[in-house]
């Protein structure tokens, strides 16, 4: 009894050890970007303030920049209200009458906290769920490039899993032929991502224009990157494409929020119908 | 008493306003991650209880995991560290250091080779030990090294910097 009692003397810190790592290690191996955008979520209702401050500052310092690039949009924008203005004042003086177009809804947001070095980054938005914002909304940067989508809504924050999230997916097409593949980012370079799946006979070419396709995420035609490089897989009968992203996540202060409306909708719907919900 | 607000400062310095508030804003690399907040652990007193080092790295992790939202990828990592600690000052320190010695680990204290060498090797293992744990994969193996060798001589940098913060104080204090 008393050498059994020596033994644990010896090994007590070990145990200890042991029982905290084995508990870390589990509660690592079973954590999903959902676990981990909650924790964030709640950490941030902490120190969110605290970051808004530093993100403040840095915004200030980069006021010049994000105001030209402000103004190009607002000009691109003109051009192509033109174009609609065009189309409608056309479609009043036609028979039929054409359906007004709000198929998405835009909230601006400024980004608060962000990271590209880890595996799994996130950003914090300071827009939330009185702005109207809701889950799976896609982000896009202010230039127009996909950056993301929105995975945890607060009352006035939300937790953004970024394009350089080993654990982001999205569908990706290239602009002119409409082959589609999966994008996902391998971890490494931040200006690059990977678009794998895409059928081999499919014609590919560095320098190509690769969009979104239209999900529950993300709206059809948003600009993700262009090919950069690319190999056959042989195995998989498919390509591995490598590309450069337009957004530089880095550098990121203002984004749009996108809400595809049509596809919530038939989501709201058919979960309403199969009683199903993809809350954990 | 003056030895918990001491630690209390380390805490603050290191883990919260160096690692969640500065380098965490600083989006220069993907290489670029320094693990700061170790320094509280690297600079827990020398001769301090295995299990107290142990527990303390286990509620810094935990700390850290909570704000960055890594789900226990750091305080798997830190309580590595923690444990092993012990181990790694007598191999850099040497026994009758770890033995003997009280205070808190600094090159006032241990001089500044045996110093360097000993939170080198901290930081090292530390380093490895999270970003092996947050690429779970040997695919891209090199990635890991070069960023816990890029992230780790910043580390290494910071737990100089604040032990030197530290020990400067507590000088003029008398």
């Amino acid at each position: 009894m008393y050498r059994l009692l020596l033994f644990l003397r010896r090994i007590y810190v070990f145990a200890i050890f042991l029982l905290l790592e084995g508990l870390a290690l589990h509660y690592y191996a079973n954590s999903t970007v959902h676990s981990r955008a909650r924790l964030l979520g709640m950490s941030d209702n902490v120190v969110g303030g605290v970051y808004g401050a530093i993100a403040g500052a840095g915004r200030y310092m980069s006021l010049g920049r994000t105001n030209r690039l402000l103004e190009d949009k607002v000009v691109a924008l003109e051009n192509e209200l033109a174009v609609y203005r065009d189309y409608l004042s056309q479609a009043a003086l036609d028979s039929i009458s054409t359906a007004e177009d709000f198929r998405h809804q835009y909230v601006v947001a400024r980004v608060v906290h962000n990271s590209i070095n880890k595996r799994e980054n996130f950003f914090t938005v300071d827009r939330g769920s009185r702005d109207g914002v809701e889950r799976g909304m896609a982000v896009v940067s202010i230039d127009g490039y996909m950056t993301g989508y929105v995975e945890r809504v607060s009352a006035g924050n939300a937790i953004c899993v970024s394009v350089l999230n080993t654990e982001f997916r999205a569908s990706g097409m290239f602009a002119g032929t409409g082959h589609f593949g999966s994008v996902s980012w391998p971890g490494g370079d931040p200006r690059v991502v990977r678009l794998s799946e895409v059928p081999k006979y499919a014609p590919v070419a560095k320098g190509d224009t690769i969009l979104t396709r239209s999900s529950l995420n993300f709206p059809e035609g948003i600009f993700i990157g262009r090919v950069e490089d690319y190999t056959v897989d042989e195995a998989r009968a498919s390509y591995e494409i490598d590309v450069k992203l337009g957004v530089d996540v880095a550098a990121l202060k203002v984004v749009l929020l996108v809400k595809n409306l049509e596809a919530f909708e038939r989501l709201r719907l058919e979960e309403e119908v199969l009683g199903v919900s993809d809350e954990e | 008493m003056r030895g918990f607000l001491t630690y209390l400062g380390v805490f603050v310095v290191a883990v919260v306003v160096a690692q969640l508030f500065v380098f965490d804003s600083v989006k220069v690399s993907i290489y670029f991650s320094p693990l700061v907040y170790i320094a509280f652990v690297a600079l827990l007193p020398v001769g301090m209880r295995p299990v107290a080092v142990l527990l303390l790295g286990f509620a810094t992790g935990m700390f850290v995991d909570f704000f960055e939202g890594t789900g226990g990828a750091h305080t798997a990592a830190t309580l590595l560290t923690a444990y092993s600690r012990r181990w790694m000052m007598i191999a850099t320190l040497g026994r009758d250091t770890v033995d003997e010695d009280t205070g808190m680990p600094s090159i006032a204290l241990l001089g500044g080779k045996r110093f360097m060498r000993y939170a080198a090797l901290l930081t090292g293992v530390h380093c490895l030990a999270y970003f092996s744990l947050e690429a779970l994969t040997w695919t891209n193996y090199n990635l890991v090294v070069v960023k816990s060798a890029v992230s780790g001589v910043f580390t290494l940098l910071a737990v100089w910097a604040v032990s030197l913060l530290f020990t400067v104080k507590s000088h003029k204090r008398g």
